[in-house]
């Protein structure tokens, strides 16, 4: 009796972790973050606009190139003059 | 190398849109995934309210900047205003025309100086950055604009090595969703076309 109390407790205990993994990974998925390059105010408001469509769980991200290391470093003015 | 190119190469970004499709041709570490959006270049003038009225012997503006000034000359054969040379391509120079009905004068000025120049030149060629900064919207001050589907449509690029992955597939389907399609036109007004 004792036994197959505790093959319940164990099936029910695996259940649950099998559901809460299941549910942990569809929240991995959606939270895919899409670095999207942009240079304009225009490309921005683009990438703004596409991103509540959330197509496949994908989380598009305006990135301004002015923001990038290698640009940053070679061209420090660049935010100014490309924004 | 492109801004794009190399924001991609050195794994800043994931993907851009911020290039067409013919700045990145010539890389095969850049894979073009689908179109976006098309920033069109624009015919402006103060002086005249249609293409047909440009003057005889009229000064034209043109960027300096190599493609931007393909462009213009491109979208002045196709309004009829000059002929290019057939074998000139997709980057044709001043020196390409060959049919100058009504013997424009061409000059090339920095992108800076285009606007400026509308109030002395018969007709000015600007691209869309260039006329927004100055104000002009395309589809309500151009005499003449480019098409939406012209091969220098702003594209979705990402990494070559990532261009058949899963996340690629859907970043362009929501970039061509429907309440994007909606978004373009009721923001921009088709100053900023829709190529797909």
């Amino acid at each position: 009796m004792v036994r197959q109390l505790l093959w319940q407790q164990l099936w029910l205990f695996g259940c649950v972790a099998l559901m809460q993994h299941a549910a942990w990974a569809d929240t991995q998925r959606a939270a895919r973050v899409v670095r999207v390059g942009v240079v304009t105010q225009a490309d921005t408001e683009l990438v703004v606009a596409a991103n509540p469509v959330q197509a496949g769980g994908v989380q598009l991200q305006a990135v301004p190139f002015a923001t990038c290391r290698w640009r940053a470093r070679r061209w420090p003015h660049a935010r100014s003059t490309l924004r | 190398m492109s801004l794009a190119r190399k924001a991609l190469a050195a794994r800043e970004i994931d993907a851009s849109i911020a290039e067409d499709a013919q700045a990145l041709a010539s890389d095969p570490s850049a894979c073009v995934v689908t179109p976006t959006v098309t920033y069109p270049l624009g015919l402006y003038a103060t002086k005249i309210a249609a293409l047909r009225e440009v003057p005889v012997r009229g000064r034209v503006a043109l960027p300096g900047e190599p493609v931007a000034q393909g462009r213009a000359l491109l979208l002045l054969h196709h309004y009829g205003l000059i002929r290019l040379d057939r074998d000139a391509g997709l980057q044709p120079r001043v020196r390409d025309i060959v049919g100058n009905p009504r013997q424009l004068r061409f000059h090339t000025l920095p992108a800076a100086s285009l606007a400026a120049a509308l109030r002395s030149d018969a007709l000015v060629a600007m691209p869309y950055a260039v006329a927004d900064a100055a104000g002009l919207a395309p589809a309500r001050d151009a005499l003449g604009m480019e098409d939406a589907r012209v091969p220098w449509a702003n594209v979705l690029a990402v990494r070559a090595a990532d261009c058949r992955a899963e996340w690629v597939a859907h970043t362009a389907a929501a970039f061509h969703a429907s309440p994007v399609k909606t978004f373009i036109l009721a923001r921009f007004n088709d100053s900023v076309r829709r190529p797909w």
